[in-house]
């Protein structure tokens, strides 16, 4: 009887209706699949108590940071309950954008400013929630005047709080440099890339001047700051490239130097380090003499250095002489969003969580520097007060001032789909695959190409 | 009768959650501007034709991917069955032997064996201290776009077990009296392994063959944790090109569109494989 069951009704009506079953299911998922709209809206308990997601990128001192000053808060607000999610930079944007496709992103959420466009434009309906709707629990005052516009708001809505601000630094080991007289606090020019390299070369052939970076963070740091120091010029302006193929032919012959010269590893063993720089052994074993990094990325490096970190200083950026624009800026460091998809209530807890981190000077000497400058005086005269202001960063923070605010990047130069132009171009330039002019003229081609198909998609 | 579907409730479910409506989702979406944070909008054939006109990554990771299955489901195979011939003796300790060869194809290519391949091939890896204590090298695998890929493919014949047993299973069900007969004949061994073992071992090899080939087609994650798709997109196979739209560009109408040419591609590659079945594979009645 069992066995009669599972066998297959042969007669011929028995299987029609199997069959129709079967289509007619097949049929629902398809529609269900087309129709079906992910949105969950988080429900909190009514006994007053709240739970929290917060999420965030960054290595190891920025993560016990982190957990510190949420442990801090919980402490003074029992009713408050917050999971932390942390992870490396590596594949947080991707993580976070599924999650903010299926609804379910951490209720407060690392954000970053040159994601904002993207997020406001991509989408039809709100990805994160506007902070003007909490106008009463976040002080605005602690940010500069025009700062907020020109970073993080969009259509009107300020889309993400910045909690610190950032800019670029170089990390250099002395137990290296000093074998060949290096002045820490000369300025340099990017000739001067290959003075070093071959002054290290001379002493030990396994010696770099720089630890290496991809061929894609060339791009978006190295490559784009020469132009700009070339030009005077923004990568782009609306969607318009900004450089002739002259300009970038000269830049491209620059590189060519540079990898020709094995200023840094073989690219190939650099890519071997994608995110994570400070972790190749060259670096770590004191081979190499310079790293470029962040001031929120200068405790990490420091600290891979391991034996070596006593000998860690930090260096000015390389300045063309005559240098139309010095490029880099200070611009947002970290900044943190709300998600849209969160209950009104969890939205005000979030607010006034991310408002203590941003303002309250205790928060400000757990979390230390290890999200760049606090934004918040208040905050900065705590770390002050409480020694704890990074000798190092304070001095790359001032180098950066020293040599002035430029173009920086824009927020397309570091579009996905552009960096890889870059990355392609200039990895098959290491590779001796193209020269430098017609390293040029696909770049150019390839760019303007793709910022018109950008600008068409909006 | 409806006790019957009661029973099978639970498997139907996980497929139409898993399986059935992903599926349809993803053939709806590759017709769409789907971009994750968007309403879809309907655009027909856009995606498939910048596919095959527009997109200057397209053909080169095909080519890439197509290189990839070409060099490791070979090689995989022809370690396997070479393995399987080895053990397929009854002696002492010899399940041991099977099992230690089995233990890498659980490990698999999963990500923490992909860093661990990382450090071995790196310039400064084990494989090139070793190399270098015989005055070899240091050899670029990882490093060099003409190695690259090589060395993403040992990583799959590493894990050549799951292959190996069934290859094992297939040599253990050859009648021991066609070797018998054929030594009986005065035939070599070697024309005894050409017109007995490996005609008689056919639906196993080609079993490992079709079920290989499908997993090379879709091989990311060696890939994504070792090289990135580098160097110079020597390893930058179709799912990390399908990936990087989805998750990096955010174009998930058009990697679902990718994903479906996939899948024709594996359906076309295979049903080529069965057409050649017809002459080279025998059954044992």
């Amino acid at each position: 009887m069992g066995a009669k069951i599972f066998m297959m009704d042969t007669r011929k009506g028995g299987f029609r209706m199997k069959r129709k079953l079967l289509v007619a299911l097949l049929a629902f998922v398809f529609v269900f699949a087309v129709f079906a709209q992910g949105s969950q809206e988080q429900k909190s308990a009514d006994d007053g108590n709240v739970t929290l997601r917060f999420g965030w990128w960054g290595g190891d001192s920025r993560h016990q940071a982190y957990i510190a000053a949420v442990n801090k808060y919980m402490e003074l607000h029992p009713n408050v309950k917050i999971i932390c999610e942390y992870g490396g930079y590596d594949g947080y944007r991707e993580k976070l954008y599924t999650q903010l496709a299926g609804g379910n992103a951490p209720d407060i959420f690392q954000n970053h400013y040159t994601w904002l466009q993207e997020q406001a434009n991509m989408s039809d309906k709100a990805v994160v929630r506007d902070f003007n709707d909490f106008k009463d629990i976040i002080d605005f005052s602690i940010y500069p005047e025009g700062f907020l516009e020109k970073n993080t708001v969009y259509n009107g809505k300020v889309l993400a709080l910045p909690s610190s601000v950032n800019t670029f630094a170089v990390v250099a080991n002395k137990a290296v440099l000093d074998k060949i007289g290096f002045d820490y606090d000369a300025d340099w020019t990017w000739d001067d890339f290959f003075k070093f390299s071959a002054g290290l070369k001379a002493i030990d052939p396994s010696y770099y001047f720089e630890n290496g970076l991809t061929a894609g963070s060339i791009h978006m740091y190295w490559f784009l700051d020469y132009l700009a120091q070339l030009t005077g010029k923004p990568f782009d302006t609306d969607y318009q490239l900004n450089y002739t193929v002259d300009e970038l032919t000269q830049t491209f012959r620059f590189f060519k130097k540079y990898f020709d010269q094995k200023v840094i590893e073989p690219l190939g063993t650099c890519e071997l380090y994608n995110g994570n720089f400070a972790q190749n052994p060259t670096w770590i074993n004191a081979k190499s003499g310079i790293l470029f990094g962040m001031l929120s990325t200068l405790e990490n490096y420091v600290n891979a250095m391991g034996d070596y970190a006593k000998d860690a200083t930090v260096i000015k950026l390389p300045m063309m002489k005559d240098a139309k624009d010095p490029f880099n800026k200070m611009i947002v460091g970290q900044c943190f969003s709300i998600s849209a998809s969160v209950s009104e209530r969890n939205a005000v807890e979030a607010a006034k969580f991310l408002n203590w981190m941003d303002t309250n000077p205790e928060a400000g000497t757990i979390l230390k520097l290890s999200r760049g400058i606090p934004v918040s005086e208040v905050q900065n005269k705590a770390l002050a007060d409480a020694g704890l202001l990074n000798p190092l960063v304070l001095k790359a923070q001032q180098f950066a001032v020293m040599q002035g605010q430029g173009v920086g990047q824009t927020v397309i130069s570091r579009n996905n789909e552009i960096t890889k132009i870059g990355n392609d171009i200039i990895s098959a330039l290491a590779f001796d695959r193209i020269t430098p002019e017609e390293a040029a003229k696909q770049y150019y081609s390839l760019v303007t190409d793709k910022l018109a198909e950008l600008k068409a998609s909006l | 009768m409806s006790v019957g579907y009661f029973y099978v409730l639970p498997w139907l479910i996980g497929f139409v959650v898993f399986g059935a409506y992903p599926l349809c989702a993803s053939l709806y979406y590759s017709f769409t501007n789907f971009g994750m944070l968007n309403t879809p909008k309907f655009i027909g054939f856009a995606n498939y034709a910048k596919m095959f006109t527009k997109d200057r990554e397209f053909w080169p990771s095909l080519l890439v991917t197509f290189k990839y299955v070409f060099l490791a489901v070979p090689l995989k195979l022809i370690a396997a069955f070479f393995f399987a011939m080895l053990l397929n003796h009854k002696l002492k300790g010899i399940n041991i032997f099977t099992t230690v060869y089995y233990l890498p194809s659980i490990l698999g290519t999963s990500v923490s064996i992909s860093i661990l391949w990382r450090f071995l091939f790196s310039l400064n890896g084990l494989v090139n201290n070793a190399l270098g204590k015989i005055g070899i090298g240091p050899v670029p695998f990882l490093e060099s776009p003409k190695y690259a890929l090589m060395t993403l493919s040992l990583l799959v014949v590493w894990s050549f077990g799951s292959s190996m047993v069934v290859f094992l299973a297939g040599l253990k069900q050859i009648p021991k009296d066609y070797y018998e007969a054929a030594n009986l004949d005065g035939a070599s061994s070697f024309r005894t392994f050409w017109k007995i073992t490996v005609p008689l071992v056919s639906p196993s090899l080609f079993f490992n063959l079709v079920m290989q080939m499908i997993n090379s087609f879709q091989s990311f994650t060696s890939s994504f944790v070792i090289t990135h798709g580098g160097p110079l997109n020597s390893t930058y196979l179709y799912m990390m090109k399908l990936y990087n739209e989805a998750f990096g560009n955010f174009k998930m109408g058009y990697a679902s569109a990718l994903s479906w040419f996939l899948f024709v591609v594996i359906l076309i590659v295979t049903s080529i494989l069965f057409k050649f079945s017809d002459k080279h594979v025998y059954y044992l009645e």
